[in-house]
């Protein structure tokens, strides 16, 4: 496959080495750690399937409706009027006006009523008109609650223009649960049952441990750990069960290690200009959205990603904007 | 790992400390402290009250033999859940304990006083915790607490997903006190839950009243499933149990298994050859630890 002459401008990466990324996020250093051709794609190239998949538009609605929640609470609304503005947003949101039709979903546990009903379940459980969550989002000095929280820190490691490798990303919310004790919820939405083994999977894990690792860091108060706010939304009902995600100094330590050596394989890529494929990942959660590219003879895979795939910069030092 | 030989013997003893309420678990402690050792306690079990008899009456043995006992007990931090009764029945409220107790292995503060983190402490230090029953529980209503559930009416599976969560944070608190960074003793007090050979609820013959399959007793954490393994996280796990009754009652301390209740009741010492098959309880913890350490602190006896 052959690189484009110039890339779109991205702000995470050099300016210096245009194919060296210097501000990682959990999506990004994740895609490399699966496979680098996967990276190369959606990542430095910004492909993306023309059509989402429903887990992400599952998962955005739902995150982005709980916090409108967040907001109305932040700004002094009733249970029931927070309530009502995370079901219009949900509602509208997942109304294509130009087509006069609701979001169409094939997927029989995530869609437009599965969505609503999700979220009414999980604040009515949490929050209830009578009851108050054991998890409170922090305010910040501007008021507003710390949800959609986006952060950026400076690592040890020296990148090869000069620069210091940064960690960045979203945290989905800070809360604080038993008196004074921070942690950061990250929002989880699963066809599975959630059990002891649902959590489990979160150790080792390349997004809690970039959290956790930049959580200890980039706060004023140390944050104490992670709790995954999971949703298991089935056909008929949707149920929620939180659990933490420890990790010690120790476990800190050597993720922090990895992701020195992660980042000198990053610019070994770079340099070569070259992202091989790993094609014992092709498979993995259900099957790679590239597959089918890496699958075709490389010199009419070009032509196939423009056609399939359209493109966005994806770029992680872009703070989200407020709602 | 050096040869045996050259392997210098641990003296940091963590230690289960299991029995029947009402055996003297709690008041055994005593005798460490008379020796000189510094106790640190998580009471959550409200039963402490023993050691301050103990150790200040001027009656008492522990007070003849070293009037400033009570000052090796450093700290009793105690902790418990708010509960409230409504018809009859008893719900939590607030979970608080789970997090204080964790909180203060990580830095243990008292009022005024400050001990740091527990990796910190010396090896003529004894953290202790009364007892795990209670721990358990209060790990449970940390659970129900983060799940909003706190109070409320859980179905089977839930409750089911309940027990072993609390599980699994017993289980990573067992995990940290075995980890050799901390080098202080560990004293954990337990009592006894009886399990069956098919690892369930025990069942007695209806009519001659013996139990169906042979019982075996383990110490007591929440739900059955960790209980089996929990003495896996200490390398001596020793039994207190009263033999008869009225004024030829006798307290003692077992470091091999005994029959209570029925039921086996397994004990454990990495010193088979140094510790004795039993100990008066006034006085036993004191000797169990010397006979593995050789000495008692300098400071403080």
């Amino acid at each position: 496959m052959t690189l484009p002459q110039s890339l779109p401008f991205n702000s995470s990466f050099s300016t210096k080495l245009p194919m060296l990324q210097i501000a990682w996020d959990s999506t990004s250093l994740g895609a490399l750690k699966t496979c680098p051709r996967l990276y190369e794609l959606s990542i430095l190239r910004g492909f993306q399937p023309r059509s989402l998949s429903v887990h992400l538009v599952f998962g955005l609605h739902y995150h982005a409706a709980l916090e409108r929640f967040d907001h109305a609470r932040a700004e002094g609304a009733s249970y029931e009027t927070a309530l009502r503005a995370a079901v219009r947003y949900v509602l509208e949101a997942t109304w294509d006006s130009a087509k006069g039709r609701p979001w169409h979903s094939d997927d029989p546990n995530k869609n437009r009523l599965t969505l609503v009903r999700t979220v009414i379940w999980y604040l009515e459980q949490f929050n209830g008109p009578e009851g108050q969550d054991s998890l409170e989002t922090i305010l910040l000095d501007n008021g507003k609650p710390a949800v959609e929280l986006s952060f950026r820190l400076q690592t040890d490691y020296i990148a090869a223009d000069g620069q210091n490798f940064m960690l960045c990303g979203h945290l989905d919310r800070l809360a604080l649960y038993q008196g004074d004790h921070i942690y950061i919820v990250d929002r989880k939405t699963t066809k599975s049952t959630i059990s002891e083994s649902y959590f489990a999977h979160y150790s080792p894990d390349n997004q809690m441990s970039l959290y956790d690792f930049a959580g200890r860091i980039v706060y004023d108060q140390p944050i104490r750990g992670i709790i995954v706010d999971a949703a298991q939304v089935a056909v008929t009902f949707s149920r929620f069960q939180r659990g933490f995600v420890p990790r010690n100094d120790f476990q800190r330590d050597e993720w922090y290690k990895d992701l020195g050596v992660w980042l000198s394989i990053a610019t070994s890529y770079a340099s070569l200009g070259y992202w091989p494929q790993n094609d014992k990942a092709c498979g993995n959660y259900g099957g790679c959205a590239f597959r089918e590219i890496c699958s075709l003879s490389p010199n009419v895979r070009e032509d196939w990603l423009k056609s399939k795939f359209y493109h966005r910069t994806w770029d992680p030092l872009q703070i989200r904007g407020d709602i | 790992m050096p040869p045996l030989n050259k392997l210098i013997t641990a003296k940091t003893i963590k230690l289960l400390l299991i029995g029947n309420s009402g055996t003297g678990k709690t008041g055994a402690l005593a005798s460490l402290a008379a020796a000189g050792y510094k106790l640190r306690i998580l009471d959550l079990d409200k039963g402490t009250d023993i050691l301050g008899e103990l150790l200040t009456n001027p009656a008492s043995s522990y007070f003849k033999t070293n009037p400033n006992a009570a000052a090796n007990v450093e700290s009793i931090l105690r902790l418990s859940d708010t509960m409230k009764t409504v018809k009859g029945q008893v719900y939590p409220v607030r979970s608080t304990a789970w997090a204080a107790a964790t909180d203060a292995l990580e830095n243990w503060k008292d009022g005024e006083l400050t001990f740091g983190k527990v990796t910190t402490w010396d090896q003529d230090t004894v953290l202790v915790i009364d007892s795990l029953t209670m721990i358990s529980q209060a790990a449970y209503f940390y659970h129900l607490s983060l799940q909003g559930a706190l109070g409320t009416t859980r179905t089977q599976n839930e409750w089911r997903r309940d027990i072993g969560a609390a599980q699994s944070y017993i289980k990573a608190l067992l995990q940290m006190l075995y980890d050799d960074a901390i080098k202080c003793n560990v004293i954990m007090i337990s009592h006894i839950t009886s399990i069956s050979e098919d690892g369930g609820i025990p069942v007695r013959d209806p009519i001659t009243g013996a139990m169906a399959s042979s019982v075996t007793g383990f110490p007591a954490s929440i739900g059955r499933a960790l209980s089996p393994f929990i003495p896996r996280y200490f390398n001596d796990m020793l039994l207190v149990k009263t033999i008869g009754s009225g004024p030829g009652l006798q307290r003692r301390i077992y470091t091999i298994g005994q029959t209570v209740d029925g039921q086996v009741v397994n004990c454990k010492t990495a010193h088979p050859l140094s510790a004795k098959k039993d100990y008066p309880l006034d006085t036993g913890l004191a000797d169990y630890f010397l006979a593995i350490r050789g000495s008692h602190p300098t400071s403080g006896a």
